[in-house]
């Protein structure tokens, strides 16, 4: 069961304002996108018509601590078969967005943004590095891109990212936003 | 002839086999494959892209040095295809974005350039590529994995059928080899989740390879990198889950063309091969 007493009926105009969440509004619910997901062949519990179902209710919570928002591999096959055109992929993309804005992000992006700030890179260079360029008869390369880390704290993502406290680890159980999920 | 040729960052390292197998190919059509003289990344995907206009950049300037040399970019990657592809129909849809890309750039890029995958071009010269077969595969049957990002989504990328694609198994028939059509052979192989959630990558791509394998299929190839490493690198976790799972060797396109064309087997690379190939190779005297 749903408890809408906690709907915020803001949530889906909100999400419709993000880069690829346009499509929304325009669910009928007819689980075709659910019929395709092969993320679903190892795990039903996620569920993308479920994600959208609960983003139109307004459930913002379960849905942007839900750790099965990240389970979502991309492959467009929902996108390809929604008779409404939606564009699925791109809007749980948008949803996932809107959950780091929210404080919600797994921590593996955390680590790879702290990475960004620190070095400007998303992996270090080593000294080893450095040798096996050399081995290849390329330039050596500078170990940290400090222009790169100025960017990713421009653009606020890592106050966004850390705002809230836990976050959803897909990799572990997380017991009570399973039970949510299932209840619907 | 020269074609200009994007190659991306995986093919200088994980996918060196496709890279080298691939300008052999090339070569023995009479193509020569010009490498854009500066490239970099492009971009992968759009995660935790607060808008997207960040993440149109580095594809925009790709193409952008692209259209500089000529009007058409050969991308082999599935993956850098699709970004690039994708890009480029956002940007000719959504002038607005591309003006304001524009005026962040040095270079200037109109939406124009043309990304074309290997198979496509193989398709467009299929005479060329029959008339320079010598070795005859007749006997091996290719089961053809098309994988998500090369049909999907297909009103952006228009590469082929995006349920039921040809132009795989028809590149197949044109090397002389036998398709093998199979129904998952558009499914996800699990892609990036082998990152965060290995166990969902391994279950998806067994039970494709599975579906190849009821279909009769020898070998399976595949096109895309992280494709390629999800399906032959993840088998030894897939026998561990299913005891009874027999491995199956997996090959770039590029690979089996290689060998059909009578190429040498140091510009295959196979040897990156985690489930050996070399078992049938030598069965069907392809070695
Ligand atoms: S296929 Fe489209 S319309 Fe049907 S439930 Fe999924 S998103 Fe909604
Ligand atoms: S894009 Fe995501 S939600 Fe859609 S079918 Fe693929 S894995 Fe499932």
């Amino acid at each position: 069961m749903i408890d809408l007493k906690n709907a915020d009926p803001h949530f889906k105009w909100e999400t419709i304002k993000k880069e690829g969440g346009k499509g929304l509004l325009k669910c009928f619910g007819c689980s075709d996108c659910a019929a395709s997901c092969p993320v679903r062949y190892f795990d039903e519990r996620y569920n993308p018509r479920k994600i959208i179902r609960l983003t139109l209710l307004g459930m913002k919570n379960e849905v942007l601590s839900s750790p099965f928002l990240w389970f979502c591999a991309h492959c467009h096959a929902c996108t390809e078969r929604c008779p409404q055109g939606i564009m699925v992929a791109d809007l749980i993309n948008a949803i996932k967005n809107y959950a780091v804005e929210q404080g919600y992000c797994p921590e593996a992006y955390k680590l790879q943004l702290d990475l960004l700030k620190r070095l400007g890179r998303l992996y270090e260079v080593e000294d080893f590095d450095l040798k096996k360029r050399q081995r290849l008869g390329l330039p050596p390369t500078d170990k940290t891109i400090p222009e790169v880390a100025k960017i990713v704290e421009y653009t606020n993502i890592i106050k966004y990212a850390n705002s809230k406290p836990q976050v959803p680890n897909t990799n572990q159980d997380d017991s009570s936003c399973q039970e949510k999920m299932e209840k619907e | 002839m020269k074609l200009q040729y994007y190659p991306g960052c995986t093919l200088y390292t994980k996918a060196k086999p496709l890279n080298t197998s691939l300008h052999a190919c090339f070569n023995a059509v009479g193509i020569e494959l010009a490498e854009l003289p500066h490239w970099y990344c492009c971009g992968t995907t759009f995660m935790l892209a607060r808008d997207n206009r960040m993440s149109l950049i580095a594809p925009l300037r790709i193409l952008a040095k692209a259209q500089q040399e000529d009007g058409k970019v050969l991308v082999p990657c599935s993956i850098c295809y699709n970004t690039l592809k994708r890009a480029n129909y956002m940007l000719k849809e959504n002038t607005e974005v591309l003006d304001i890309i524009n005026e962040h750039l040095e270079e200037s890029y109109d939406g124009n350039e043309i990304v074309l995958h290997p198979l496509e071009f193989f398709r467009d010269n299929e005479e060329l590529v029959r008339s320079k077969v010598k070795k005859s595969l007749q006997n091996l049957k290719v089961g053809c994995y098309y994988g998500c990002l090369l049909l999907r989504p297909q009103q952006e990328i228009q590469f082929d059928d995006p349920e039921a694609p040809t132009i795989f198994e028809n590149f197949i028939s044109s090397i002389g080899a036998t398709p093998i059509d199979f129904p998952l052979k558009v499914e996800c192989c699990g892609a990036y989740l082998v990152v965060n959630s290995p166990d969902a990558a391994v279950e998806a791509s067994y039970k494709l390879l599975r579906n190849a394998q009821d279909n009769g299929a020898d070998v399976v190839v595949t096109t895309c990198p992280l494709c390629y490493y999800n399906l032959d690198a993840l088998q030894g976790k897939m026998k561990k889950a299913h005891p009874d799972f027999k491995e199956i060797p997996i090959f770039y396109f590029s690979q089996i063309m290689a060998i059909a064309l009578g190429m040498e087997e140091k510009k295959l690379g196979l040897e990156q091969n985690k489930v050996s190939p070399y078992e049938i190779l030598k069965e069907y005297n392809l070695l």
